[in-house]
């Protein structure tokens, strides 16, 4: 199958299933305003399930039923969104999915509530994975949940850190360390250990899914980050606001150490101003600085050059198991990341 | 010959490839007018970045993994010697902690079965496929067929199957499967104990028992 249909196809199908089974653990019951409505919201505004049809697809893969693997990737979807919630406050972001965010349109004290709720309503059916799968799987995948919000947490915290110190002396290697933690481990990393723990009964070594999911995952986000200063209309994030923000994204860093002595200095001015403070024809300055010194064209290398390391690591993996469709959806799933909007 | 000075060349300011990226994106001896770093570098460095930073983290990974079996066994102690408090007791709490957990997942999932319990909503087939391979295999307590793919030249007596899973209802799983060796033109033998079974179709991924590292998988189609 083409990488043309086999990707959309699966994000599709296994995407409605576990759409269905996130509307079971979101409760209809008070308090809605405030509370259980709005933790619907961003689950509900339809993003591309790819890390739930990831897991799904890894356990299937690996010859286990889709059904046990469900109940994990409704827990990483909702983790996710949870977690979606806290860092458009951190991020003062204005958008996400094509609409303002839960922030923007509640204020931050319900939506930090709203994402609390979130992170816990995703225990619930790691809980029922004890019927589903047995007290010991349930509990590794509810160690492996623990561990990927840490990471997460230490990502963010990483990144935040930057920011607030102003930090203009990073290497790609930071970058790259920040994003294993923050991008990675829920996006792609924690997807296929989950669905490879099932899909084996625990009988397989999870760490030989890191280099696959890092890879994988990186070229996601850099690419992601590059949609964000170069996309069109159906982005679903603010165009250019990485640099409202200040992220430290890989082009920055490239700025960082290609900039004149006096470009650099300018830099730390404005990237030392709080975002609201932050005008746009400065971020359109940054933006025009970048492309003078190629930053935009280096990112893009760096993600294909990254990505082509994930297909080697996904056929050191995966080459053992037979032909199938989910087979080919972790593989073109490498390269589909690039479909996007490009 | 010309009384001229000889015209040479001036001397390179290095004659090999760049081999550290600390220096090569942040030199403060290099100038405006020297080239940017060329498509294939930044794809080179990019990947060997992420390589170095997945092993980093694999290792990083494994020293927390010791540490956290080093203190759920009371390992502590080796650091902190078997006499102190402290160590004992963190020790003492880490296996209450792990017992408590296992109670606490028995009660939400006896809890979890009669509320917001969701319906299973898939019913579709496996994602085994066959594979032609000379191999034997022996079904115990039933009949059926067995589709098996395998990568090439693996010794077969190393080879372990977790179990098979009933790919299109819901069942017990299969966990008496065992390989060894084939006998004249086998490649591999594979025995799997069936009895009590229903029928239909199962299927489970096949390790090697050393690595732990998928090679395979098999499938079984239950008839009798």
């Amino acid at each position: 199958m083409s990488s043309a249909t086999v990707v959309p196809e699966l994000l599709d199908e296994y995407g409605a299933v576990v759409r269905r089974s996130i509307e079971a653990y979101l409760p209809a019951m008070e308090p809605r305003r405030h509370l259980y409505d709005l933790a619907a919201d961003y689950p509900r505004r339809g993003g591309k399930m790819m890390r739930s049809t990831l897991c799904v697809a890894t356990a299937r893969a690996f010859g286990a039923p889709a059904e046990r693997a469900v109940l994990s990737a409704t827990a990483i979807e909702l983790l996710h969104n949870a977690l979606l919630v806290h860092d458009d406050i951190e991020d003062d972001s204005e958008e996400r999915r094509g609409r303002p965010t839960l922030h923007v349109l509640h204020g931050v004290p319900i939506a930090i509530n709203v994402g609390d709720a979130l992170t816990l309503l995703s225990l619930r059916p790691l809980m029922d994975n004890r019927h589903a799968l047995g007290p010991h799987l349930a509990m590794r995948i509810l160690e492996e949940t623990e561990r990927t919000a840490r990471e997460s947490a230490e990502g963010q915290a990483l990144e935040l850190g930057w920011i607030r110190e102003n930090a203009t002396d990073l290497t790609e290697a930071d970058y790259l360390g920040m994003v294993l933690k923050k991008t990675c481990w829920l996006s792609s990393i924690h997807p296929l250990r989950i669905g490879a723990l099932i899909g084996t009964e625990d009988g397989v070594d999870l760490d030989r899914f890191v280099t696959f999911g890092f890879f994988l995952g990186a070229a996601f986000q850099i690419h992601d980050d590059v949609l964000n200063l170069v996309g069109d209309g159906r982005y679903g994030k603010e165009l250019g606001g990485d640099l409202a923000e200040g992220k430290r994204t890989l082009m920055l860093i490239h700025l960082f150490q290609q900039a004149e002595p006096e470009e650099l200095d300018r830099l730390r001015r404005l990237l030392a101003l709080p975002r609201s403070e932050r005008r746009q024809e400065e971020v359109a300055w940054i933006r025009a600085a970048m492309d003078r010194h190629g930053s935009i064209e280096y990112a893009r290398d760096v993600a294909h050059g990254v990505a082509g390391a994930a297909l080697n690591e996904f056929s050191l993996l995966f080459d053992g198991l037979p032909p199938s469709r989910d087979r080919d959806f972790i593989e073109q799933l490498v390269t589909w990341v690039f479909d996007r909007h490009a | 010959m010309s009384q001229r000075e000889r015209v040479r060349r001036p001397r390179p300011s290095r004659t090999g490839p760049i081999r550290d990226w600390r220096g090569l994106l942040r030199s403060p001896e290099r100038s405006a007018e020297e080239p940017a770093a060329g498509t294939e570098d930044a794809v080179a460095r990019g990947v060997r970045l992420a390589y170095q930073v997945a092993q980093d983290k694999l290792d990083e990974g494994r020293r927390q993994a010791r540490l956290y079996n080093d203190r759920s066994h009371g390992g502590w102690t080796m650091t902190g010697g078997s006499q102190d408090p402290t160590a004992r007791l963190w020790a003492q709490c880490n296996e209450m902690t792990r017992a408590w957990m296992n109670l606490w997942m028995s009660a939400m999932g006896t809890l979890g079965s009669t509320w917001m319990r969701m319906p299973g909503p898939w019913a579709q087939q496996g994602a085994c496929s066959s594979g032609p391979i000379g191999f034997g295999t022996e079904l115990v307590g039933g009949s059926g067929s067995v589709s098996l793919t395998l990568e090439p030249g693996l010794d077969a007596s190393r080879l372990h199957c977790p179990g098979l899973q009933p790919l299109e209802d819901k069942g017990k799983a299969i966990t008496a499967v065992s390989f060894s060796r084939g006998e004249g033109n086998e490649l591999a033998r594979v025995r799997i104990d069936v009895a009590g079974a229903k029928k239909g179709r199962y299927g489970g991924p096949i390790l090697d028992r050393d690595g732990q590292r998928p090679v395979g998988a098999l499938t079984l189609t239950i008839t009798g």
